[in-house]
């Protein structure tokens, strides 16, 4: 499929749009709501300008395409930070889990969105950020590693303590909420 | 509500090894089966994971024919997509630019060819039009407006009424006034054209002066300076006559006019 897609068969992009556009986008909207998808278009634009020179099975492919897409939103953020017109306080993001009615809102019938926003909500930039990468990207501690620029047994704390304070806030919402 | 840091030690969920980590993150375990504390996780887990459905590919068509585009230079797909328009903009602006400088060296080489460009254009059109062949009048060559002879009946007018000069040499100053200095009126010497000069005389002959010849050569603005000349001649020897009678008895005769 690979092959096939570098000589701009419209199959095989499909195929390669459909397998590694959602989990882009969704990860990338997760970490940027009102930019996501811009960032998305952005990374899947430079994912098939950079597909000439990639080599490759498609587990590396989805680690090369999270790589991109992990350096557009850093570029994002640099921009904003030089602007300073972010109208977000990274801060703030943590309120909006409590601000629905968790009663009503029972885990069961939660859609992408909440689940996303919960977690981002709940942890820290950085263990959001490892976090949805291993689940929404499927890559394993060491790519994810070598994409945040962080040694695998960095990751692997950090993933354990996000889950660790994820449980907590959950358990703690379910029971206070 | 405590802050989010400050979750208390008796909600703490149960340590988790290696492989159940490994397995929670890739969803591979259900929340009923979860440790103690993590079916929520568990829960969240699978969501987030779970497979896109049609709302997650909106604009799938636009982007797959942008990566066609991308991989084939050369390919009938159409690219809605920013960076792609952006190239195309500055194609069409190239295209449009060219046409536009086309089209005003057609116009300006028109107009150098009319001779209707300002002297530097003009010499600048001359000069490389003449390398390829092509003669083209330059800006110098062009008579300007001001040298034109019709305009310059008052100034005819004025030299016709004071000057001192008379029969061929009034002609031949007004001719040549006139006509700019290309009239050669009356630089015969006299009525007659030059005998045995080989040319041929600009008017009839005889001519009765340069008066006709300036006529020719000034487009009939001569002629109109001299009719001024005359009546302003006439009216001054009038003026004169009177005068003449009027102071007669105080006044020695003077010597007659001319």
């Amino acid at each position: 499929m690979l092959v096939a897609a570098r000589d701009g068969d419209a199959w095989a992009l499909t195929s390669l749009y459909r397998s590694l556009y959602p989990r882009l986008r969704r990860y990338l909207a997760a970490m940027e709501p009102n930019d996501g998808e811009d960032l998305a278009s952005e990374t899947w634009l430079d994912l098939i300008a950079g597909l000439a020179r990639f080599d490759g099975d498609e587990t590396a492919l989805r680690a090369f395409a999270f790589t991109i897409g992990v350096r557009r939103l850093a570029d994002l953020r640099r921009r904003r930070q030089r602007q300073r017109t972010d109208a977000h306080d990274p801060g703030s993001l943590a309120e909006l889990g409590a601000t629905g009615d968790v009663e009503d809102e029972a885990l069961e019938s939660i859609g992408t969105a909440f689940a996303l926003q919960t977690i981002v909500s709940a942890l820290p930039r950085e263990q959001a950020e490892v976090i949805l990468l291993r689940v929404i990207g499927q890559l394993d501690a060491d790519t994810v590693g070598t994409i945040v620029g962080k040694r695998p047994g960095t990751v692997r704390v950090i993933q354990h303590r996000a889950l660790r304070r994820l449980a907590s806030v959950l358990k703690l919402e379910g029971v206070t909420g | 509500m405590n802050a989010w840091s400050d979750v208390p030690g008796g909600m703490r969920a149960s340590v988790l090894d290696e492989d159940t980590i490994e397995r929670l993150l890739s969803a591979r375990i259900a929340p009923a089966d979860a440790p103690p504390g993590y079916a929520e996780v568990a829960r969240l887990v699978r969501i987030v994971a779970g497979a896109s459905g049609p709302s997650d590919l909106p604009q799938e068509e636009r982007h797959v024919a942008a990566a066609i585009a991308v991989l084939r230079p050369g390919s009938a797909a159409t690219v809605p997509m920013d960076r792609p328009r952006q190239t195309r903009s500055w194609r069409r602006r190239a295209r449009i630019g060219g046409l536009m400088l086309a089209g005003a060296l057609v116009g300006s080489s028109g107009l150098a060819f009319a001779g209707a460009l300002p002297d530097g254009a003009q010499d600048a059109f001359a000069s490389v039009f003449e390398r390829v062949g092509v003669t083209v009048p330059a800006g110098h060559d062009i008579p300007t407006p001001s040298e034109h002879p019709a305009s310059t009946g008052e100034e005819i007018s004025d030299v016709a009424t004071s000057t001192d000069a008379s029969g061929v040499d009034k002609g031949a100053e007004i001719s040549s006034l006139a006509s700019g200095g290309r009239s050669h009126a009356g630089q015969a010497g006299g009525p007659q054209g030059p005998a045995g000069s080989g040319e041929a005389p600009p008017v009839e002959t005889p001519n009765a002066g340069g008066t006709q010849t300036a006529n020719a050569a000034s487009g009939s603005a001569s002629q109109v300076g001299t009719d001024r000349a005359d009546e302003r001649s006439a009216a001054g020897s009038a003026n004169a006559s009177g005068a003449a009678r009027g102071s007669s008895a105080v006044s020695p005769p003077g010597p007659p006019g001319p």
